[in-house]
């Protein structure tokens, strides 16, 4: 009788595996090193900083400029009165489809077997659904033995497409909720609270998307039905240099296919659903 | 203290520079060993980021940082040993993986190999992330912090990396299922 195994600690225990000790030949190598290796200038300034008056010229003025238009968008920003918060933009169709984007045509279709929904992605790409049900405060980075995430993945492996579908708890306030618990960014710039992000249509319910930002190349959109959180995030690696607008497109292509069917997802149903986190978001 | 050495390493001062060479060495070992998985060229790794880090010093502003910015030294001759490796061992049979066998009883030899083969077939910079991440202990923006690259560059590598890892150990228990059943 075989015992179950946890993937997770055999890779932690083969990690932990092996030499923790610098060798003193090292050690001494880099000691001898030092005799010889050449030293760089104190405090350098970053890249090859001109001497030239004219160079220093036009750079003093860049800088005038730039200070001078973040003043403007601060004022511009400001003007809405303290405390303002900002308007959400609202895009009217599903995603804009991704017109006039060279896309390859989505001829496959994937249906979830667990998060009741359905997409439909390009043929040379390739579906792989979860093996394990996903609870929200799950990442699939650490913790979880199996991959939760329903995933579409070209042959380069970015950009990658990732899909999932929780229950989110009684009495819980969707925008409040999904901020604090499905917001994935250390840094707080990226993470704005939901209800200043973006609204999208996907599969007919209207939801939030949150774009690139100084951090994140990834694009995320959730979607609330009765009371069921659906994710779906589009990954970029560093080698995308298309841009955010292409990386939109691509998103709104895989988005405007996706059809919910809440109905059809596994696990617990929706209980009584209380007054201030009911409906659509 | 070591900010204090960092200052006097920063002036000029090699025995200063010699005690980093102590404090920081083995934790940049075991680093370069996890990514490399071969002892030679971790060692490599690890002298050639310390020699620049020396040369370098001069410009590293914050003597605070002294640390993620090694980090970040070393991540870099990892992957230009890498490199290295790639070109010489297009011309050489690959010899096996270095380092020692364990005795821990819940890794069996199957399952080394298996993951031996996932990560090697990983590029170095998944590879740099998952090491900082699940043997260094970084948080997911201190990584990105080293490693130059957006954070949500660092979710997605270390998603693929986790992702093919444990693929490798369930591909090798259904091998081992499969070879145990009787036919």
């Amino acid at each position: 009788m075989n015992q179950p195994r946890d993937p997770d600690a055999i890779i932690a225990t083969w990690l932990d595996d092996g030499p923790i000790d610098l060798p003193d030949e090292t050690r001494r190598a880099i000691a001898v090193g030092l005799r010889t290796q050449p030293r760089a200038r104190r405090m350098a300034l970053p890249g090859a900083w001109s001497t030239s008056p004219v160079d220093r010229l036009f750079a003093a003025a860049a800088i005038i400029l730039a200070v001078g238009g973040v003043s403007v968008v601060v004022l511009v920003n400001r003007a809405g009165g303290p405390g303002a918060t900002p308007a959400p933009s609202v895009s009217a169709t599903p995603s804009r489809a991704a017109s006039s984007e060279a896309f390859p045509a989505m001829t496959q279709t994937f249906t979830s077997p667990q998060y009741g929904y359905s997409i439909r992605f390009p043929a040379d790409w390739t579906s792989t659904p979860g093996t394990t049900l996903w609870s929200p405060d799950d990442w699939g980075i650490s913790g979880s033995p199996q991959d939760p995430f329903d995933i579409l993945q070209g042959a380069a492996g970015e950009p990658l497409f990732r899909s999932a579908s929780g229950l989110m708890p009684d009495r819980s306030v969707v925008d409040d909720w999904i901020t604090q618990h499905l917001t994935f960014s250390d840094v707080a710039a990226c993470s704005p609270p939901r209800n200043t992000l973006e609204v999208v249509i996907i599969g007919g319910q209207s939801g939030r998307l949150r774009g690139f930002c100084s951090t994140a190349t990834e694009i995320e959109a959730t979607v609330v039905v009765d009371r069921r959180v659906y994710m779906f995030t589009i990954f970029f690696g560093e080698d995308w240099t298309a841009g955010e607008s292409k990386a939109r497109a691509l998103f709104d292509a895989f988005a405007s296919t996706i059809e919910l069917h809440p109905e059809d997802a596994r696990g617990p149903s929706p209980g009584p659903v209380p007054g201030a986190s009911a409906g659509r978001s | 203290m070591r900010t204090g050495l960092v200052e006097r390493a920063r002036a000029g001062d090699d025995v200063a520079f010699s005690t980093l060479v102590d404090l920081e060495g083995d934790q940049c070992y075991a680093i370069a060993y996890r990514i490399l998985r071969d002892v030679e060229r971790a060692q490599d790794a690890v002298q050639q980021a310390f020699l620049l880090a020396w040369r370098e010093l001069p410009r590293l502003r914050d003597p605070e940082r002294f640390t993620p910015w090694l980090h970040r030294l070393l991540v870099n001759a990892c992957y230009e040993e890498h490199r290295r490796h790639r070109r010489w061992s297009s011309r050489i049979r690959a010899l096996p993986v270095d380092g020692p066998a364990s005795d821990d009883p819940t890794v069996s030899v199957a399952d080394r190999d298996a993951l031996d083969r996932a990560f090697l077939r990983l590029t170095p910079q998944h590879r740099a992330v998952f090491v900082m991440h699940h043997y260094a202990g970084l948080a997911v923006a201190e990584i990105a912090d080293v490693v130059g690259v957006p954070v949500g560059t660092v979710k997605s590598r270390l998603y693929h990396a986790t992702r093919s890892l444990r693929a490798a150990i369930v591909a090798d228990s259904q091998v081992e299922t499969t070879e145990a059943r009787p036919a």
